[in-house]
């Protein structure tokens, strides 16, 4: 039998089978265990045609039956699409089966919902379409059909092979065309090969997969986007709108997306005059660029408008400056109109944003993967993050440092890689004097200085909206109970990516005491809490992108008349994965703690993980560390 | 005081100096030069904007229908680019039905050179929300520091049962907020009002018949959002109107809910209520496949219920929406196998009265949805529904929207004050109170010369607390439950033998037991080890961060924690030192922490932690006993035994 005859069978099934008609439909109670082991779902069959009529229009059907096991795979008993200029819904229609395969119930017409899908700060045309097949009691079935229409396209749908935590019984992806439609394909953690047709004009490339086991679904994975097996594809003659182009290669890709932006980043010539009064004190490019980031920060604000072509193409620079207010393709664009105005060239890039990653780009494959745009000026190896409004010039933070980016350029597309975050521009330090009372009560005075990417919570913490907000946030942050704020203050740097912090208070219990005695934590207010779960079998490589260096001073002052009875001795642990430092030195009276912790980033194979995770573990036993007081006699 | 002295007043205020108390509303476009040049707002010198004053109206007009007319006038001043979102308005509103509309719309920025710009429609969307709801989106452009905002809008509905809720504080300082309410004659209304203070401006006039009430509050804080509180909106600053009866002359007196017992009447004939649970039509489908699971007269009443609620909850999920109405039938919702809290519930009542037994729905507002009012015959106060079942005198509540619960709890959300009893023949205010949330602990366990822990616990749980580990263990492994319970303070905990008793039988207490082993739980320094006995406690550390508070705490179910641990102490060692006991009692029984730790035999030692909260709401002024009631527990956790090894 060969995978066409599977969906034939089924559409037959259900146009013949009445609600409540005796017929069984993928009864869930035969699915063998190497499919159900640590699954939470099963694909039991999913078929997806996405047939190209031109080079601007195409339709995507698709059908897909799944049997739910468990809660965790509840998310696939409804079915989402999105609609927008460009994409329309022709028919979504679902069924419900229970867990014998008995047709338990089918979608109303009506049932469809309509959701706007925009935030408070956004406004898109684009609206999500959902229908929800629901049950309470597992196993069940669920069944989808879609159909949509597209106009004007630049992207095919990936090919879905398997998610994390889902089996695969049986599932393909044909994509049809007109003879001599051109498209590139990758597969990606698979090697499914395509069968060719042809019949007539009409050609056809279909990918098959069968019985698939899940993988489970860890922790620290690299980053997959929900798809972990996937196929990938770039047309080659694209066009949306008045805009052709051809993704074959990153240079064309990169000259399709410089097009559509091109030529809007001309302001006004007041606004230029602006600009040139601006900088006029200026001696270098990169005090003008200082300086132009700045007027923007101060001027402008992040507004999502995306109407149809929009999504991709930058509002006119004379536009924002009329309005003040953009997206980051409206503002990238708008600060590189600034630079333009004194003779700085610089790049729009588009980047995919996420603090915990960026789907994989290959550089032989041109498939867009991106949700963002920031600014890339050459001239000084300069990247700006354009929709933040206190970040200082050149820094980017987590959400895009050591992203994938295209670069739009003259010249075409070119692809980079953002800097990558480094533990040694990523630092927080702190020195702290810990006076404890007799009641175990402690006034707490602290300095802080933090830079790279642990500065930004005490840069936001510096810009809340009033004194009030700010003393909240900052006594939600505490680990300790605060009995009375002494002195706050916080000082974000305009220039470099560094805040410092300072601040006494008194706490309402520290250290816990039995009778004579005292247990004074050594680290408590400045917790490190990292750990993973005990996974025994890790199948998916670990991938930890965040890493920086802790540096701190405690010195714990002790009560009158208090000594130490027991104090833990000093430790180091090396680790391919970092360094942890903790050194103790004893007074008569008081007690000083050096710690200094390392964490890199990390990127080993699976078998590694216990490694990982011991040194996160070996770190936890050493955060607990405590002195031990004694009350003289 | 009349208007035309409070013009004066103002008038002169405003020339004389740059601080005024105004209670007055300025007309739209009218800024004073005070409000142009200001740069900090003297009241709260670290606000990013200040909402200068925020002016509602509500007019009620009878012109062959009625038509009620909401205008708001709101003034934003903006001083600093942290408060650049000030500059995205979102307006929502009911379009389900043309329900409600926004007829007229217009956003002003003023520069701080009082240049005024209008804002173009272009920077004006519409966007349909869901099926309930739309919202207009204004991005109000050229915004910068010293701006001022100002935007009002109609907005326009045919519902005159209740008017539109004025809110007089918001998330930004508010220096002054009125609302006048301009209704005809005939048309009597009830006041709700929830103030920190009496009103600065309460005056009534009357003009052309129609009577015209004016109520303003100046100078209030911003307010956020704290733990523990039912729904915000309850605490900020606000008013609203109910419709009691409409006189129109030479007819007779229309009542808009004089009494509950109408209002009790009235539900029960309804398509989307009453209907639904009286009449077999409506519940057939479900019936048929319950009945013969049941057996009326032999099986006791008791175990109808628990079956009648495992029936529901099993066929059908819970959508998340909370309504008091069906929108289809009861029918339906089984079909479809999916329904909201009304259609959930609703199905138990009709199920219970079908099997025999006396049950009657029990509308409710949820604690998102805010509080209720007794004096307030009015159904729309509501918007959920649970299923009362009567025994003797009072009763028991039965609530479908979480599989885990048993008869007699409902879920948390429903947990506000009380709920009212649809029964036109006894219609009543039932106060409810959540059962006990427990958790007993009881160990035996071993201390090894090692630092290593090991022994056995038997944890008894009841209450929301069983619901939560029950939803956890319906579908991932006890031990990995157990481990991510321990993971944080003990990465290295193992665990055996993990036995769970009525781990469906929600009528039972949940019971876990099982065997752990933790190496390096305590720490062995020299002669000494030092052992923290309590291995785990529902308070690790107070929520309660802020230092203070404006609004009362509200927990939604009393608490009962109770800890007991018996530790084998290792060979040759003894108890150099215990901790001390302790106990604590808030006022009026309210809640109690005591804590005591001795030698019951040569080697082994009690510990013993128990924690009780039975009062439900805290005033602002008992926040801070409350905070130190939370700092004991969290401190009584991190005991520590010191034991000495003999020589």
């Amino acid at each position: 039998m060969t995978f066409l005859k599977i969906p034939g069978i089924l559409l037959l099934l259900a146009a013949a089978m009445p609600l409540g008609a005796q017929s069984s439909f993928y009864p869930s109670i035969l699915l063998p265990t190497d499919l159900t082991t640590g699954a939470h779902l099963v694909v039991r069959s999913a078929q997806t045609i996405f047939r190209v009529e031109s080079a601007t229009d195409a339709t995507l059907e698709r059908s897909w039956a799944i049997t739910i096991l468990k809660p965790e795979g509840h998310y696939a008993a409804q079915a989402v699409c999105l609609e927008d200029e460009f994409m329309q819904l022709k028919k979504m229609e679902g069924r419900l089966y229970d867990e014998n395969g008995l047709l338990i119930r089918e979608s109303g017409k009506k049932e469809v919902k309509d959701y706007g899908s925009s935030s408070d700060y956004e406004f898109t045309d684009q609206r999500v379409r959902v229908l929800e097949m629901e049950s309470s009691t597992y196993p069940f079935t669920v069944e989808f059909k879609t159909r949509e229409t597209i106009r004007g396209f630049f992207r095919i749908p990936d090919f879905e092979v398997q998610r994390l935590g889902e089996a695969v019984e049986q599932s393909s992806f044909s994509i049809v065309a007109p003879v001599g439609y051109q498209f590139q394909w990758k597969g990606v953690n698979t090697d499914i090969q395509p069968k060719i047709t042809t019949t007539g004009t009409e050609k056809t490339w279909t990918w098959t997969v069968k019985n698939l086991p899940a993988k489970p679904n860890e922790s620290n994975q690299p980053y997959f986007g929900k798809q972990y097996a996937e196929v990938l594809f770039a047309p080659e003659q694209v066009k949306i709108d008045d805009y052709s182009g051809n993704l074959s290669n990153w240079t064309e890709a990169g000259r399709f997306f410089y097009t559509l932006n091109q030529n809007r980043d001309n302001l006004p010539v007041e606004a230029q005059t602006h600009v040139l009064n601006l900088t006029a004190k200026a001696a270098t490019n990169r005090e003008k660029i200082d300086i132009l980031y700045r007027y923007l920060q101060e001027n402008q604000r992040y507004v999502s408008i995306q109407l149809g072509i929009g999504g991709w193409q930058t509002f006119d620079a004379a536009f924002v400056n009329n309005r003040k207010y953009g997206d980051c393709k409206a503002l990238s664009n708008y600060m590189k109109a600034l630079l333009k105005v004194v003779g700085i060239p610089a790049y729009q890039a588009l980047i995919f944003g996420d603090s915990d990653g960026a789907p994989a780009i290959y550089d032989d494959l041109a498939v867009p993967r991106f949700n963002h745009m920031i600014l890339f000026v050459p001239g000084e190896q300069l990247w700006l993050e354009c929709t933040s409004n206190t970040y200082p010039p050149g820094y980017l933070g987590d959400f895009t440092a050591g992203h994938p980016a295209l670069l739009l350029t003259p010249e075409g597309g070119k692809l980079v890689h953002t800097p990558a975050l480094d533990p040694a521009a990523n630092r927080k330090s702190t020195h702290t004097d810990l006076l404890l009372d007799e009641m175990g009560n402690a006034i707490v005075e602290q300095r802080l200085l933090a830079t790279g990417n642990r500065h930004p919570y005490y840069r936001a913490l510096a810009n809340e909206k009033n004194l009030t907000e700010r003393n909240k946030t900052f006594a939600e942050s505490l680990p300790v109970s605060l009995k009375k704020l002494q002195r706050l203050s916080l000082m974000a740097s305009a220039q470099l990516p560094e805040a410092r912090m300072d601040f006494a208070i008194e706490t309402a219990g520290y250290a816990a005491r039995s009778g004579k005695r005292m247990f004074v934590p050594l680290t408590k207010m400045l917790p490190v809490r990292r750990s993973l779960p005990s996974d025994e079998h890790r199948f998916l490589d670990v991938y930890i992108a965040d890493c920086y260096t802790l540096t701190d001073t405690i010195i714990i002052h002790f009560p009158p008349g208090y000594t130490a009875e027991n104090v833990p001795p000093g430790k180091n642990i090396e680790s391919e994965f970092g360094r942890y430092e903790l050194q103790i030195e004893q007074a008569p009276d008081q007690i000083q703690v050096f710690r200094r912790i390392e964490i890199r980033a990390v990127a080993v194979p699976a078998e590694r993980y216990g490694e990982v995770r011991q040194f996160y573990v070996d770190i936890a036993k050493l955060e607990g560390g405590q002195a031990v007081l004694v009350k003289k006699e | 005081m009349n208007r035309k002295s409070l013009l004066t007043l103002v008038f002169i205020l405003s020339l004389g100096t740059t601080v005024f108390s105004q209670n007055e509303a300025e007309k739209w476009g009218k800024i004073s030069a005070a409000d142009l040049a200001m740069t900090v707002y003297p009241e709260d010198s670290t606000a990013a904007a200040v909402i200068l004053q925020d002016v509602g109206q509500v007019e009620l007009r009878a012109l062959g229908k009625y038509l009620v007319n909401f205008k708001q006038h709101r003034r934003i001043k903006v001083f600093d680019v942290k408060a650049f979102t000030e500059g995205n308005l979102l307006i929502p509103y009911y379009s389900i039905d043309g329900l409600e509309k926004i007829v007229d719309l217009d956003v002003q920025l003023i520069l701080p050179n009082g240049e005024k710009q209008k804002v173009k429609s272009d920077n004006v969307f519409t966007e349909k929300l869901s099926k309930y709801r739309s919202a207009k989106k204004v991005f109000i452009p050229n915004l910068q520091k010293g701006c001022i905002i100002e935007y009002r809008f109609e907005l326009s509905t045919e519902t005159v049962q209740v008017l539109h809720d004025w809110y007089f504080q918001d998330d930004l300082p508010v220096r002054w907020s009125e609302v006048t309410v301009h209704i005809p004659p005939f048309f009597n209304y009830m006041l709700l009002t929830n103030i920190p203070r009496t009103f600065e401006v309460q005056e009534t006039k009357n003009v052309a018949e129609y009577t015209s009430t004016r109520y303003g509050l100046g100078h209030l804080p911003a307010i956020r959002k704290e733990p523990f509180i039912t729904t915000l909106d309850d605490y900020r600053a606000h008013i609203g109107f109910q419709l009691q009866t409409v006189n129109f002359p030479g007819q007779e007196q229309q009542k808009f809910m004089t009494n509950w017992g109408e209002l009790a009447i009235e539900m029960e004939k309804w398509s989307g209520f009453g209907d639904q649970y009286k009449h077999d039509r409506n519940f057939n489908d479900m019936w048929k496949v319950l009945a013969p699971q049941l057996k009326p007269g032999v099986d006791p009443a008791d175990t109808i219920a628990q079956r009648v609620l495992r029936f529901v909850t099993e066929n059908i999920t819970w959508n998340e929406e909370h309504t008091y109405y069906v929108e289809g039938t009861l029918d339906d919702a089984f079909n479809r196998k999916t329904g909201n809290s009304a259609e959930l519930n609703l199905a138990l009542v009709a199920l219970l009265r079908k099997a025999g037994l006396n049950a009657v729905p029990m509308l409710i507002s949820t604690r998102s949805n805010g509080q209720m009012f007794d004096k307030y015959p009015f159904r729309d106060q509501f918007n959920s529904v649970l299923a009362y079942l009567r025994k003797g005198d009072g009763g028991v509540v039965l609530d479908a929207t979480n599989p885990y619960l048993p008869v007699g709890q409902a879920e948390d959300q429903h947990y506000n004050q009380a709920g009212w009893v649809v029964d036109s023949k006894s219609p009543l205010w039932e106060k409810l109170q959540a059962p006990d949330a427990t958790e007993a602990w009881f160990g035996q366990m071993q201390l090894q010369e090692s630092g290593e822990l090991s022994g056995r616990f038997t944890i008894n749980i009841n209450g929301a607390l069983a619901a939560d580990w029950r939803a956890e263990l319906s579908h991932r492994s006890e031990r990995e439950v157990l481990k991510e319970n321990f993971a944080t303070s003990y990465p290295e905990i193992t665990f055996d033998s993990i036995t769970i008793t009525s781990r469906t039988n929600f009528d039972k207490p949940l019971q876990i037991k099982f065997f752990c082993r933790i190496p390096n739980a305590a720490n062995v320094v020299n002669d000494f080890i030092y052992c923290r006995p309590v291995l785990d406690f529902f308070v690790h550390e107070s929520p309660f961060k802020s230092l203070q508070r404006s609004y009362p705490v509200d927990f939604p179910y009393p608490v009962k924690m109770n800890y007991v641990l018996n530790l084998q102490l290792p060979p040759g060692y003894d108890v150099e030192e215990l901790p001390e006991a302790a106990r604590i009692v808030l006022p009026n029984e309210g809640g109690k922490i005591s804590f005591s730790c001795a030698k019951s035999s040569p080697q082994l030692v009690q510990v013993r932690l128990t924690m009780n909260l039975s009062q439900a709401t805290f005033m602002p002024q008992e926040y801070a006993t409350l905070r130190k009631f939370f700092d004991l527990a969290a401190e009584k956790t991190q005991m520590q035994l010191v034991l000495k090894h003999g020589q």
